[in-house]
């Protein structure tokens, strides 16, 4: 067949449709696809192991993280350490300011040394008091015995005054004799009957009588004023025996008093001493110091800053032992019958799923918790996880406290626990 | 000019379909005619499939767009990947757990709104993909992705729906958005397969996606698993659903699962099944009656073919000869324009996501064939009944 333009012409649809089927099948997309390998390996479960209970694990030291704290409030003034500082147990980290406590405890001092003193002079008082306490008491004595002297005097006058009574008696007897001879002549109404002589001698005797008497009573008198006055000295003599006993009582007691006030100025001495050990004993609070051994993980407090006793949100100093770390490993709940005790197990660090790090059991921590999500921020305690604690030794892996690892840890295989469900479910 | 008669066989059969088709071009109008005829119905089955089809895998798209993983694992109320239903974060290790789980990883997927620096705001879908692996980014720019995503509230923005955020065609790189009042910075681009939303899909960090995304109880997505070697992922996602009580699909499973949600939930299966179905009814309308117009109009000239000796035979390899080639160029016209289509479309963000399907294309080749032969065959038994002396009688 020859090839005319006719030909040509005719054969351009059928060529030309050919061309476009030619694009079409050209042009199908690519099928799916499907199986790319992950851009980045993804944590995964060791290959030699076949039953795995996957877990978030926290990074901490083994001492846990333990918040330093301070006893005292104040502003800092000097900070010894420095974050990743190794420190050992009892080695100071900061330190607060101490010239307030210092002018106290001087001051203290001072008034302790004037408690002693004063303590001293008390005690030496109480000497002389007791020597007065003496003098009384040979005062009483020398009152006792003017007290029986009184008493002497008092018999002796009272010895007197019955004399003299006797005495009066017998003159106002010879008184009344004579006086009623006396009267006898006196009677006789005939003066010559009687001689003048004799009356006037009986005249005479009854005077002579009465003298005597009033002389006796006279003599009465003076024996009662000797008595009233023997009397008023033995009241005397009582009186100062009184004030005597008195004396002695109230020297008695300044002795108690004295040796009272020794004691409480001792008692202040020691007070006074004791306060200034307290205030030596703030200053040395004032150094903050490492409980443990170990690394400064975090220091949140500065030199000038004011640093607040008590517990705080974010704690002054941050510190643990980090040789060897442990990893806090959140083991969900119902996996965590398929763990045992002392199961190995291996984790890899987040931004590194292909460096495997081998663990070693601690311990179960023997609470089950509500899950703290760590990555959404929040706290959600929508399930429990029993947290097992694990070892490693972190020479040559860059690993920090906080850092999240996901921790494969080997455990008994799933099937029985499937079974379990499935019993469940048909019930 | 072939002898007949003389040489029966192929030779005479091809010389034949020469006439046929001499006969066929020799009348360019009903030929031209039944080519665009074909070529027109091929085009709008073709396409409309094309596009039906592309509409379906939008809902399967956001898994397939994930070829790192296997298995995904979710809430067992999730129907579809857009549907968001998240788990707790604590069943990203429950999965792990299982035993045969090679890995699993954390996939968050949401919606967000972003507020661009121009005062434009724009719906989108986030995703957070592990921090760790990065399973989940597109395979498209993967490693520059890799490297962009790293920093604080860094995202990757599906390069091909950039103009629904900024539609003045600007370089989205470098770029500062505000979502949820947190400020994110797009440090890269990839391409992602569309999906049925229509919306551009950000990615983050697993991290800094539910950082930013509002409060919730739960924020975990998916977990994707991939099954350790020589275990099937079928199995694995059988013993994932029975020990966590979530529920495990494969890749395939899950985009499976994706389209039904559409079929069964959208009315796109009725109106593109009628687009269809009329792109069928105008393919064989036209080819039957534009060919029995055809063969009636040549009636005679068939007539006298027979007249001189052409069997029935030879007359139906020449009608059914023409019909096929007809066939072909409007098939060839037809599926090269909605090749055209797609190909050329995908320049166009929105036409993107379609796809040619060999399915299709070989579908439709099946179907113009069946439709052009049985024409042929309706319209050339008039020609088998014809008695040959009609042509003396006209």
């Amino acid at each position: 067949m020859k090839v005319t333009p006719q030909l040509l012409r005719r054969l351009a649809l059928p060529i030309g449709a050919t061309g476009l089927i030619g694009f079409a099948v050209l042009t199908l997309s690519p099928p799916d696809k499907a199986g790319a390998a992950p851009p980045a390996p993804p944590a995964s479960a060791p290959a030699d192991q076949s039953s795995v209970v996957a877990a978030l694990g926290v990074i901490e030291p083994s001492s846990e993280v333990i918040g330093v704290g301070s006893e005292l409030s104040g502003v800092v003034r000097e900070v010894f350490v420095k974050p990743g500082d190794q420190v050992a147990a009892g080695a100071p980290l900061f330190r607060l300011d101490g010239r307030a406590l210092g002018a106290n405890l001087e001051a203290q001092l001072a008034a302790a040394q004037q408690a002693r003193a004063n303590s001293a002079a008390s005690a030496s008082r109480v000497p002389s008091l007791q020597a007065n306490a003496a003098n009384a008491a040979a005062g009483i004595a020398q009152a006792e015995a003017g007290v029986t002297t009184a008493r002497g005097a008092v018999t002796q006058a009272e010895g007197r005054l019955a004399n003299t009574q006797a005495a009066a008696d017998v003159a106002r007897l010879a008184l009344a004799d004579a006086q009623a001879r006396l009267g006898l002549f006196a009677t006789i109404s005939d003066p010559r009957a009687v001689s003048t002589d004799e009356r006037d001698r009986a005249k005479f005797a009854m005077e002579r009588a009465k003298a005597a008497y009033d002389q006796a009573r006279g003599a009465v008198l003076e024996a009662e004023g000797g008595l009233t006055s023997a009397r008023g000295g033995l009241g005397d003599a009582q009186a100062r025996l009184a004030a005597a006993k008195a004396a002695s009582a109230s020297a008695k007691a300044s002795i108690l008093e004295g040796q009272q006030a020794a004691l409480a100025a001792q008692a202040g001495a020691a007070q006074a001493a004791a306060q200034a050990k307290v205030v030596s004993t703030d200053l040395e609070r004032l150094i903050v110091r490492a409980p443990i051994a170990g690394q400064v993980l975090r220091l949140n407090i500065r030199v000038g800053e004011f640093a607040s006793a008590g517990p705080l949100a974010e704690p002054l100093v941050a510190m643990g032992a980090v040789t060897p770390m442990h990893v806090r490993v959140q083991i969900d709940e119902e996996d965590a019958a398929r763990v045992a005790a002392g199961a190995p197990a291996q984790a890899s660090l987040r931004g590194d799923a292909s460096k495997r790090i081998p663990l070693t059991f601690v311990r179960f921590e023997p609470q089950a918790m509500p899950k703290k999500n760590l990555n959404g921020g929040a706290e959600r305690v929508d399930t429990r996880v029993v947290e097992a604690i694990y070892a490693f030794n972190p020479s040559g892996i860059q690993a920090f406290v906080g850092q999240q690892m996901d921790v494969f840890v080997t455990a008994k295989p799933i099937a029985r626990a499937a079974a379990s469900q499935k019993s469940g479910d048909a019930k | 000019m072939v002898s007949f008669g003389t040489q029966p066989g192929s030779r005479s059969y091809l010389g034949m379909i020469g006439v046929a088709l001499k006969m066929l071009m020799g009348d360019p109008v009903k030929y031209f005619g039944l080519v665009f005829g074909i070529g027109f119905s091929t085009l709008l089955m073709s396409q409309q499939a094309s596009i039906f089809v592309g509409l379906l895998t939008w809902g399967a798209n956001p898994v397939l767009d994930v070829r790192q993983a296997q298995i995904w694992v979710m809430d067992p109320r999730v129907k579809q990947p857009d549907q968001g239903q998240p788990i707790s974060d604590q069943s990203l290790y429950r999965v792990r757990s299982v035993d045969g789980v090679a890995w699993a990883v954390p996939y968050a997927r949401s919606a967000a709104t972003v507020k661009t620096m121009q005062g434009n705001i724009a719906a989108v879908t986030l995703v957070g993909v592990d921090n760790q692996s990065m399973v989940g980014l597109p395979e498209e720019n993967l490693a520059n992705s890799m490297e962009a995503i790293r920093g604080r509230n860094a995202a990757i923005l599906d390069g091909n729906t950039t103009h629904l955020i900024w539609s003045d065609g600007r370089d989205p790189i470098g770029e500062a958005v505000e979502i949820n009042d947190n400020r994110v910075v797009v440090t890269g681009l990839t391409s992602s397969l569309t999906n049925f939303s229509g919306l551009p899909t950000l990615y983050m960090k697993y991290s800094d996606a539910i950082a930013i995304t509002p409060p919730e109880r739960n924020k975990l997505s998916f977990v994707l698993v991939e099954a350790k070697p020589g275990i099937a992922p079928e199995a694995l996602a059988q013993r994932i659903s029975e020990v966590t009580g979530l529920k495990a699909l494969t890749r395939q499973q899950f985009a499976a699962a994706g389209t039904q949600f559409i079929i069964e939930n959208t009315g796109i299966p009725i109106s593109f099944g009628a687009a269809i179905g009329l792109g069928i009814l105008v393919a064989v309308v036209i080819t039957a009656l534009t060919l029995a117009m055809f063969v009636a109009e040549n009636l005679k000239n068939f007539g006298a073919l027979k007249a001189i000796g052409v069997t029935n035979r030879q007359i139906l390899v020449m009608v059914l000869s023409q019909a096929l080639l007809v066939g072909f160029i409007g098939y060839g016209i037809g599926i090269g324009g909605t090749a055209a289509f797609l190909y050329f479309g995908q320049a166009d963000p929105s036409l993107r996501g379609f796809k040619a399907l060999g399915e299709i294309v070989g579908g439709s080749a099946l179907l113009v064939m069946v439709i052009a032969l049985g024409s042929a065959y309706v319209s050339v038994r008039k020609v088998l009944k014809l008695d040959p002396a009609i042509v003396f009688r006209g």
